[in-house]
């Protein structure tokens, strides 16, 4: 039922690592509002649940779980917030990644935040009640914990920025608001028994990955059931006391942290070690087919008397579909071969790896899922042709999972979820275009198939009543007069039902343990397989050779194994009889549809930053900057002053403000604004020289986002320029009206320092003109391009090709040097209305680990890289003078994942590029590559 | 000029800190005693009979802990959460003396022949301090050492003041600073100590009743029966309550108590007079239940979050809520009688002294509020 959860949850330690650059000016990659939604708001006792109309339903269901959560979550805290804690509720992960209250990209593996400024706790609804209902609880713990933390903080009057560390934060979460479940307790044992739980000590090396919420949970367990639950609840108030966290924990508990570490590492390890004595790892049992990255979903295709596994796979970064050859007999691992490459063009703009989002019809053709545009699509795709041959989009249906086919390969059964938030079954079929749908209600109805016999399906289902409630059992969907039935009702999860070649059913199921393979045999179930940790997914070669998709040592892998498992673990189907029992979460009372209110506007600051800068030169100076927006983040206004006077008597005359408003709300993102900026600017034309100018004047700018790769931008203003060039004595005046568009590319991928494979381009075409005294007139034309060729995993050739230039009267200049174009050349060392730039380099990786380790501390950097490079350019007006450029190596450390620091030694090239430099440069600097 | 500017600084500075002398007290150790409240049962034997007013607000460091205050006298002692310890003559309200510890202040201090005892929690260490402070002369006599924190109340105990720290140990102080003996209690405390006939009563950390005798320094398990979630005490009673139900023993028959059902879900305060005993939830729904017959007087649902102790007057019961209210419900019959509403966190239990109420609440301010009469 959560496999989703976890799956997707460990994506996000993957992608840290290949995250993909978020939206920032020049290049980046667009978040696009394709729906308009028509939000709506209710007023509990403690919360506003923000929704919009379509998810009414799931809205109520998630405001019940709000308010029970707040009922527990008092007593626990011993505390409350005096505050209403703000809801914001999406029907669907894709719906969710829209979101404007958080201005980056949300990646599949994040399931709900809380945001410290505003207060707001953003969910989306994945599908399953009780996951909706864990995520509501896990977040509002946040929204205690940082409450409760600062009146304890505050009570003491100490600073109140100080908080736990990450690992108690989110651990806490999980810790109060979730059960047992399946995945964590498969993470857990794979954790010990792959030696890759990390100690006490070592937990800030995790920071931000599922380990490590998983591991902030075991050890809060651990001080539960060690030292007493009450001692969770003294960490927090006892915050003040210290410093470091260490010691808060030491005086709670009344223990050294050593010690505490290590009676932890031993209760775990008591725990999972006997495991060995009955249950086998993946790699001792099976062959391991595949090597790197991660893979999922296997689908057997037998094709002129070869036998391949088809199958979703990240090996790069990119999340795309392979086929490998299976060969039994030998030792010697295949090589996998790509077939549609992922995640680079809006066709394939992400595949849902972990969602079982593949099936391989017996005539060679693939359904896969992938996200395309505002909803998922199915693309049916022919291996023998290697071709798309279709693809299915349906305008209510928002996510797809499991497509599954029909024996003669003409229909396609698949669950999806429409606008409501149900999770439903539906069927497809290709001759005739029709879509049907199976179940309509709230249940998550995951994983169906079509029965080997007819035309009923199997399916999985949450719907189980009764002793077993909300329990993901096996149900057949019964054609012939339209009723659903259960095929089991036992205390466990069942999922991916596949039939073998002989008409048997089999399934995955965490009876007992983590999930394993078990066949359906009528009245009993029998296990199959007794693996150490869980099989997420099978296909049959033949009646006892499988292909499994498994997790071990924190990896997702292809195996091929048989499903011999003696055991006696057989049980009954059906554990207990509910034939006609129902259950259905309990909704929020809403007195009347008056207390469903309009959503409107609501501002609110954001942030506010002042300064003042006294110099012994510049004298004082100072300015400040705030943003409001509303709740939803749809609308923002930005607000700046600044004053740039040198003396006194300048003041007056050296504001510079700006007021602008961004509208975020709709597909097309627009912003618009006045500006009045005056005071003394560097001429870059004629070098020590200054001049005064006051502009002052409007701005409209449209982006236009295509797909998440590429955007329209367009930029018109009207500006009166006032330029004083010497003194008073000569003046230029003139009204500005300058339009530009531009087309921007981007599909790159990103490692630690940069971008490591991809493209990414701009082309913009622009005009600005005086309208009104003729004293400037000038077209302007920018292709920048930049090529970044993955020549394994790690490295990659970066090359960069750029053309800048301004023509006309008074055109303005560009300029270069310095460590992002011209490296070991001082800023405006070229200056010129043309410019051109080309850089190429090699990147690497260098250490992945160093660590300093002082008596009282250690310090850690991790993945620090090595470049090598050569810059080229040149700048003129109108006649070219020469061409620059440097070549040289460097070292790029990313700090703490928010800065980047780079430093390079190399050698100018000289003389219009016939001579080196005599000595060498040195450069520092930050920023990220090119 | 610059004489009189060093004089004007010298008077500033001299104004900032203000010594805890009270030359005009008169002490008597057994009235001191009286006032003291050792059985957690927030019972004033007063009757309010009026509305309160506002009358004044009184600005100090940090925020208050639930029961910080110690009236003697005409004059309020409390610290706070900040480290700092304050003395205020309740006469005019205003502040007279005070002193900035290095930690926090948890609970109310002690005086005794013309000592205060001021127990600290200290910032950045293992241990508490407890200063013996010399109120006539202003100067910190002897300090002594407590291991872990003093989170809950200290204790007169004929010439000893016993002290239980948050690791379950208790020590006998006598008054000259001595440590006259330390016991290891069976489990650390998770309630209130109560003493009640020279035992000290508490739920243990796995919610069993825990006790230890002063008399025989013997630490015992009373009662097994891991749910536990409050105590207190009226008289010979010892007051025994789960999540929704209670037992009223006494110290010969603690063994087997009788629970009888409170139809409340999580019981987080009760408090007792001769007839009759008064719960509350977190959610501020409150009850009276007839003593004798076991039957609900009356109930009363009231808004918001409630964790703060009940207080009982001879007329009124006071509910607090964490919305900055606190009701006057008629104990008679339930009814909503008055209530006091401030904008802030309401952070401790009114007190009453002297027919005004006392409260702290956040930003660091103590709310005093008197009969309207008074006026």
């Amino acid at each position: 039922m959560k496999k989703g959860i976890l799956l997707k949850t460990t994506i996000i330690f993957f992608t840290i690592v290949f995250s993909i650059n978020a939206q920032f000016y020049f290049f980046g990659r667009n978040k696009i509002q394709y729906n308009d939604f028509n939000w709506k708001v209710i007023k509990t006792e403690h919360f506003d649940i923000y929704h919009y109309e379509e998810f009414s339903e799931l809205a109520e269901i998630g405001a019940k779980f709000a308010e029970d959560s707040y009922e527990d979550l008092k007593i626990k805290f011993n505390h409350v917030p005096v505050i209403r804690i703000p809801l914001i509720f999406y029907n669907t992960h894709l719906h969710f990644q829209q979101t404007n209250t958080t201005p980056g990209f949300i990646p599949e593996g994040v399931g709900g935040f809380f945001e410290f400024m505003k207060g707001r706790v953003v969910i989306p609804f994945l599908g399953s009640i009780p996951g909706f209902k864990n995520v509501i609880k896990h977040e509002l713990v946040h929204v205690f914990m940082t409450n409760k933390i600062y009146n304890v903080l505050s009570d003491h009057r100490v600073a109140t920025n100080k908080f736990p560390p990450l690992w108690f934060i989110e651990g806490l979460a999980e810790y109060w608001s979730s059960d047992w479940d399946t995945q964590s307790e498969m993470v857990k044992r794979d954790a010990v028994l792959n030696g890759y739980f990390v100690s006490y000590n070592d937990l800030d090396r995790i920071a931000g990955t599922y380990l490590m919420y998983k591991e902030g949970e075991v050890f809060l367990q651990f001080i539960a059931k060690e030292y007493g639950e009450d001692k969770i609840l003294k960490l927090m108030e006892n915050l003040w006391k210290f410093p470091k966290f260490d010691q808060i924990i030491e005086f709670t508990l009344d223990e050294d942290i050593g010690i505490v570490a290590k009676k932890w590492e031993f209760e775990l390890k008591k725990k999972y070690y006997p495991l060995y004595e009955t249950k086998v790892p993946h790699l001792i049992k099976s062959k391991k087919l595949t090597q790197n990255g991660f893979t999922f979903s296997p689908n057997i295709f037998f094709y002129e008397n070869e036998t391949y596994v088809i199958y979703i796979g990240n090996y790069n970064g990119y999340t795309s579909l392979y086929k490998i050859k299976i060969n039994s007999d030998s030792k010697e691992l295949e090589e996998p071969e790509l077939l549609i490459k992922g995640e680079i063009d809006s066709r394939f703009e992400s595949f849902h790896a972990m969602d079982n989002s593949l099936d391989v019809s017996k005539g060679g053709l693939a359904a896969f899922v992938t996200k395309s545009g505002k909803n998922d699509v199915i693309h049916i795709y022919s291996l023998i042709d290697d071709e798309i041959i279709t693809k299915l989009e349906f305008d209510k249906l928002i996510t797809i999972k499991s497509p599954s086919f029909s024996e003669d390969g003409n229909k396609i059964t698949f669950s999806a979820v429409d606008e409501k938030g149900y999770p439903d079954i539906y069927v497809y079929e290709l001759s005739t275009n029709r879509l049907e749908r199976i179940t309509n209600d709230i249940y998550e109805d995951i994983d169906p198939i079509f029965k080997i016999d007819g035309n009923s399906l199997i399916f999985c289902s949450d719907r189980t009543a009764g002793k077993f409630k909300g329990k993901m059992n096996l149900f057949e969907f019964d054609a012939l007069d339209n009723t659903i039935n259960y095929l089991t009702n036992i205390d466990a999860n069942i999922s991916t039902p596949h039939y073998s070649p002989s008409g048997e059913l089999y399934f995955t199921s965490d009876y007992n343990d983590i999930y394993n393979i078990w066949k359906y045999d009528g009245d009993k179930l029998q296990k199959k397989t007794n693996f150490v940790t869980s099989v997420y997914d099978f296909g049959f070669i033949d009646s006892t050779k499988i292909i499994t998709a498994a997790f071990e040592s924190f990896t997702f892998h292809l195996y091929e194994t048989e499903i011999n498992y003696k055991s006696d673990e057989e049980i009954n189907s059906i554990q207990y009889s509910s034939t006609n029992e129902r259950w259905y979460p309990a909704k929020i009372k809403l007195e009347s549809q008056n207390e469903r209110i309009n959503y409107k506007n609501d501002y609110s600051l954001d942030y506010a930053v002042s300064q003042i800068i006294t110099d012994p030169i510049y004298g004082t100076r100072g300015g400040a900057l705030f943003t409001l927006s509303d709740l939803l983040g749809n609308d923002k206004y930005l607000f700046y002053l600044y004053n740039t006077a040198e003396v006194q008597s300048d003041i007056l005359k050296s504001f510079n403000l700006s007021l602008s408003k961004i509208n975020l709300k709709g597909r097309t993102n627009y912003a618009f604004g006045v500006f009045n900026y005056s005071g003394r600017r560097y001429d870059i034309r004629e070098s020590d020289s200054y001049y005064y100018e006051k502009v002052y004047g409007g701005f409209f700018d449209l982006i236009f986002p295509i797909s998440v790769f590429s955007r329209v931008e367009m930029s018109n203003s009207i500006a009166n320029s006032d330029k004083d060039l010497i003194g008073d004595i000569i003046t230029r005046k003139s009204l500005l009206i300058s339009n530009a568009i531009s087309y921007v590319h981007d599909n790159t991928l990103w490692g630690p320092t940069g971008p490591m494979d991809g493209n990414r381009y701009r082309v913009l075409l622009g005009y600005t003109s005086d309208v009104r005294y003729s004293n400037v007139n000038f077209y302007s034309f920018i292709a920048d391009y930049r090529h970044y060729l993955r020549l394994d995993t790690r490295t990659s050739l970066a090359l960069r090709g750029s053309v800048y230039i301004n023509h006309g009267k008074e055109a303005r200049r560009y300029f270069a040097g310095g460590s992002w174009d011209l490296r070991g050349w001082p800023r405006f060392k070229i200056r010129g209305e043309k410019l051109w730039l080309s850089s190429m380099e090699y990147r690497f990786p260098l250490i992945d680990q160093f660590v300093i380790k002082f008596p009282f501390i250690g310090i850690g950097f991790f993945n620090i890289r090595g470049a090598l490079f050569m810059d080229a350019g040149g700048a003129w007006d109108n006649e070219y003078k020469e061409t620059i450029g440097s070549i040289g190596a460097g070292i790029r450390l990313n700090f703490l994942n928010s800065i980047v620091f780079r430093y390079d030694i190399g050698k100018k090239i000289e003389n219009n590029f016939n001579s080196l430099q005599p000595g060498l440069f040195y450069q520092f600097f930050f920023g990220v590559d090119f | 000029m610059k004489r009189i500017s060093s004089i004007l600084l010298l008077l500033f500075l001299v104004g900032c800190s203000k010594p805890l002398i009270l030359k005009r007290i008169t002490f008597n150790d057994t009235q001191a005693d009286k006032t003291r409240n050792y059985i957690n049962n927030y019972y004033f034997d007063i009757a309010l009979k009026d509305s309160f007013v506002f009358k004044k607000e009184i600005s100090i460091k940090g925020n208050l802990d639930i029961n910080p205050f110690f009236f003697y006298d005409s004059y309020l002692f409390f610290g706070d959460l900040a480290g700092k310890f304050y003395i205020v003559d309740i006469e005019s309200n205003t502040l007279i003396g005070d002193n900035q510890f290095n930690g926090s202040i948890n609970v109310p201090p002690i005086l005794s022949n013309y000592r205060l005892f001021i127990p600290l929690n200290n910032y950045d260490e293992n241990y508490a301090t407890l200063y013996f402070y010399d109120i006539l002369n202003n100067k910190v006599l002897i300090e002594t050492k407590i291991d872990g924190n003093i989170d809950f109340s200290i204790m007169k105990y004929k010439e000893n003041i016993i002290v239980i720290n948050n690791r379950g140990l208790v020590y006998r102080i006598n008054l000259a600073g001595g440590l006259e003996s330390k016991h290891k209690l069976i489990s650390e405390l998770r309630s209130e100590p109560i003493l009640l006939n020279d035992i000290i009563y508490y739920i243990g950390f796995d919610r069993n009743l825990y006790s230890f005798s002063l008399i025989e320094n013997k630490a015992k398990i009373e009662l097994e029966i891991n749910d536990l979630q409050k105590i207190f005490s009226f008289n010979k009673e010892l007051i025994l309550v789960k999540n929704n139900s209670y037992a009223i023993v006494k110290d010969d028959n603690i063994s087997d108590p009788e629970f009888m059902p409170v139809p409340l879900n999580n019981i987080q305060s009760g408090v007792s007079d001769t007839n009759r005993l008064y719960f509350v939830d977190y959610s501020g729904n409150a009850i009276c239940i007839d003593k004798v017959k076991g039957t609900v007087q009356w109930e009363t649902k009231l808004s918001g979050f409630t964790n703060l102790p009940l207080v009982l007057t001879d007329d009124y019961l006071l509910v607090t809520n964490s919305i900055g209210e606190i009701y006057f419900i008629n104990k008679e019959d339930g009814k909503e009688y008055t209530r006091i509403k401030v904008e802030e966190r309401i952070k401790t239990a009114p007190q009453i002294y002297d027919n005004k109420i006392y409260f702290g609440v956040a930003k660091g301010l103590i709310k005093v509020y008197e009969k309207a009469n008074n006026k």
